[in-house]
């Protein structure tokens, strides 16, 4: 019935032809480097960088100094020298000579005094950390920056957000213009191309002022993959080199097998804490409080939902932080629970608190399950309410809509161990998820404030207090300190990642043939 | 016909508005803090007032409302939250990735579905439909995404031959630079005259393609062989029989021609629904399209993303919608006369 003409024929051959295609994405070479992740760079403008990109954007800009976790240490990096005066007011930069621009601009003094102005003057991303300072170039190679109250001028100077140093140039471009995908950094690597939700291409800055050891990739391209199982796919084929987005925990051990990968376990200083809401029925009650510390089952979090990704909390904030102090922790125990929720008054019908698990993540959802199955043993309902990060964080700054329990994941924005945002008093709650409010916590916050720019021993210790005092009023509870898991080739050296820094130096990586 | 297509135009325009005043109440009455997107991380309750008094948030509702519309009417959609960049740009990239993928897929369903369909009908209860309905059940039954999967394990992962994901590899895309001119890389390389970056850019296509082809295709066929078998029994395909016409020409020339106004009505809103309904190929295999856009700017409240792509699909429908229906006055000439 169906003839197959001449025209059908050939139009099928060509078909053909065409595809007799390129073999599937061809692995590089040892000078490039492919690295996936699966989020896009959304804030170009240094100004307003905050987010998920400062993986890219900690290899094309340096700060003026570095914070060296290994060494528990600041240190140089585009200022060589500093120091402060006595009363914490004043800091003055030496900054570091014949360094350029990857545009080829100098940098100097007077182009850091014009870019941190400029940055503190917008305030956007995390710059209100430098709290409306002053900056001044005294001369091209010495800065000065003043700030009203005694400030960590030094932590906040190499931190991750607060200090990615472009040029005056590329901020006269305006915002508008940059965010189409421009950068000018001193670091390692150069932006080069930018295809929105596709790749970021980064090329070596052969002039790097920190220099190269050899055998350093030329080219690093950024992959956009959202799907977590197309990452790993990738990487097993060996099309990526490293993968870079969270993976799942359950398959860490299935990846470890693989004798073509290898999985980078590092230091984080993110951890999950969870705040429990002082103000809040039956919550209110110190007693249903330090029994909701009782029940949570570290062991089980750690070594079974974290697959032995996480440690079990021993201070107020990870352990791997700069200050961090072993404090005196509530232990899981059970029949401790029940007792405290036995003296607590509260009738038994309303022993029932609200628990969140936001955005879909499966670790917080089976932390609510086994949090709530432990309370019911102990005879205290829970209810797990789930919804987008964004939805459960306006309902959780009202105390009409917040729940009992909000455990977040939860990191500094520098080296500091300050609790100011999450157990200082606060008129308008923005972070203070417990609505925590204690004069006494009050002044230790401010004193170790105060003294984070002079002597910092004397600051955590104070911060250490303030920890304890909120641990016993039960205000919040530590629920894991969670590590970092990077899967790379096998024959990838130099995976170096910094937990001050939420990215991996792409200038240390080398690719063994 | 002018006056028909006037009407058309002016309920369009109609319908877009009630569109936009649905879109905009739901997504600024659902609960939601974009403040956080926007800014990142941890922002201060100085950074989040400031933002919110940029967005106009922290006006009444209904001023908000007809701030939006002025905006919208100058052809202003805003910032995405998500992505920073203008909705329009944004939309108008991915807009092509999404077009390129679709566009062909339908080419390919109706070029290889409507012969199918035919073949079925002809072969009406034989074994030859028995094996084209089974199959087209299971194509439908088959979920997308794990079609998608199955495919790149067979082609990625086993045999080798095709890519994974994406557009195009990274380092043609980065050595192979081509000037963007449509935005269709088959297109654009073509024109560019780069061989290789066209080649790569094909088989980068052909598992997405492939994929939403096979989605599509069973429901192309199965609807043109119940139609065709309808047609089949008519008197005037039993008149070309008796007067001995080639048997190819009485299936394709004349009952097939038969069946068009209703097929045409189900590729219409089949495209339609590919245009916006390709989310899960796209996220599968990471195609920069805008399916992936708006499942990510609905999620995460992205509210100017999610207004900009609404509209803009509700209008794609539209159009398409009112095309598929000024072609019924070509292919029925007795719509033209009355």
């Amino acid at each position: 019935m169906f003839r197959v003409s001449r025209w059908t024929a050939a139009a099928l051959i060509g078909a053909w032809s065409a595809l007799a295609l390129p073999a599937p994405q061809a692995l590089a070479d040892a000078s490039t480097i492919t690295v996936i992740d699966g989020i896009d760079v959304k804030d170009w403008d240094t100004a307003l960088t905050y987010g998920h990109e400062s993986y890219v954007m900690n290899n094309i800009y340096d700060g003026l100094l570095r914070y060296n976790t290994a060494a528990g240490k600041l240190e140089p990096a585009l200022a060589t020298e500093w120091s402060v005066s006595a009363d914490g007011l004043k800091w003055t930069y030496k900054i570091r000579q014949g360094v350029k621009y990857h545009s080829g601009e100098d940098l100097n003094a007077k182009a850091i005094a014009t870019v941190l102005s400029h940055y503190i003057k917008t305030g956007g991303g995390a710059h209100y950390l430098w709290g409306g300072a002053t900056v001044e170039a005294v001369d091209d190679w010495t800065l000065t920056i003043t700030t009203k109250e005694a400030l960590p001028i030094d932590l906040i100077s190499s931190g991750s957000y607060a200090c990615m140093l472009t040029s005056p140039s590329l901020i006269a471009k305006g915002s508008e213009a940059i965010q189409k995908g421009l950068a000018d950094g001193t670091g390692p690597y150069k932006l080069v191309q930018w295809v929105p939700n596709q790749q970021i291409v980064l090329e070596r800055n052969k002039d790097y002022w920190g220099g190269w050891t050899g055998g350093e990739a030329d080219r690093i391209i950024v992959r956009i993959v959202s799907e977590v199982s197309t990452q790993l796919q990738m990487l097993r084929s060996g099309e990526a080199d490293l993968g870079f987005a969270t993976i799942p925990f359950d398959m860490v051990e299935t990846l470890k097998k693989d004798p073509a990968l290898k999985v980078a376990v590092v230091d984080s200083w993110q951890y999950l804490q969870g705040p429990i809401n002082t103000k809040k029925p039956p919550t209110d009650n110190l007693k249903i409080r330090k029994a909701i510390q009782h029940l949570i089952d570290y062991d089980t979090i750690t070594s079974q939902i974290y697959a032995g990704l996480a440690s079990v909390p021993k201070s107020g904030t990870p352990m791997a932080m700069p200050g961090a102090k072993e404090l005196d922790i509530p232990r899981f125990d059970i029949e401790k629970a029940k007792q405290l929720i036995e003296e607590s008054g509260v009738p038994p019908e309303q022993r029932k608190i609200t628990w969140v698990a936001y955005g879909g993540v499966d670790v917080l959802k089976n932390v609510a399950l086994l949090f709530q199955a432990n309370a019911k043993k102990a005879g205290l309902e829970v209810e797990i309410v789930q919804g987008d990060w964004g939805v459960m964080w306006d309902k959780q700054k009202k105390i009409e809509t917040s729940a009992n329990v909000y455990p977040y994941r939860n990191w500094p924005d520098y080296a500091t161990i300050t609790p100011a945002a999450t157990l200082k008093t606060q008129e308008k709650v923005s972070f203070n998820f417990s609505y925590y409010s204690d004069p006494e916590v009050d002044a230790w916050i401010d004193e170790g404030t105060r003294m984070e720019a002079v002597d910092k021993a004397k600051s955590s210790e104070a911060w250490s207090k303030a920890y304890q005092k909120a641990i016993d009023d039960g205000a919040f509870v530590d629920i894991a300190d969670t590590l970092r898991v990077i899967p790379h080739r096998a024959n990838l050296e130099g995976v170096t990642t910094d937990p001050a820094y939420e990215t991996v130096f792409f200038r240390f990586l080398k690719k063994k043939e | 016909m002018t006056r028909y297509v006037i009407q058309r135009l002016i309920l369009l325009v109609g319908t877009l508005v009630g569109v936009l005043t649905v879109t905009f109440f739901l997504t600024h009455i659902l609960p939601g803090s974009p403040e956080a997107m926007i800014i990142g991380r941890r922002p201060t309750e100085d950074q989040i007032a400031a933002v919110r008094h940029a967005l106009g948030l922290d006006l009444p509702l209904w001023q908000q409302y007809l701030r939006f519309l002025g905006e919208i009417f100058q052809g202003n959609f805003g910032k995405s939250f998500l992505t920073s960049q203008p909705v329009l740009q944004d939309i108008g990239q991915k807009l092509m990735a999404t077009v390129e993928l679709t566009t062909l897929a339908m080419i390919m369903i109706i070029v290889i579905g409507i012969p199918i369909g035919v073949l079925s009908a002809v072969e009406a209860n034989k074994p030859i439909d028995h094996v084209v309905r089974t199959l087209s059940v299971m194509g439908v039954a088959l979920p997308s995404f794990m079609l998608g999967m199955m495919l790149q394990m067979l082609f990625y992962g086993y045999l080798r031959w095709l890519p994974l994901q994406g557009r195009m590899t990274s380092t043609v895309l980065l050595d192979h630079p081509f000037p963007y001119v449509t935005g269709l890389y088959l297109v654009d390389t073509l024109l560019a005259g780069d061989t290789l970056a066209f080649r790569d850019a094909l088989a980068h296509i052909v598992l997405p393609l492939a994929t939403l082809t096979l989605a599509l295709l069973p429901l192309i066929a199965r609807t043109t062989r119940n139609l065709m078998v309808e047609v089949l029994s008519e008197d005037f395909v039993r008149t070309n029989f008796a007067y001995g016409m080639p048997r190819r020409d009485i299936y394709f020339r004349y009952a097939l021609k038969a069946t068009l106004i209703p097929l045409l009505t189900v590729i219409g809103l089949t495209y339609g629904y590919l245009l916006g309904g390709a989310i899960v190929a796209e996220y599968v295999f990471d195609w920069p399209g805008i399916g992936s856009y708006v499942v990510r700017a609905i999620i995460q409240s992205d509210y100017p993303a999610a207004i900009g792509v609404t509209l803009f699909l509700a209008t794609a429908y539209l159009v398409i919608n009112l095309i598929v229906d000024l072609l019924y006055f070509f292919v029925d000439p007795r719509l033209r006369t009355s």
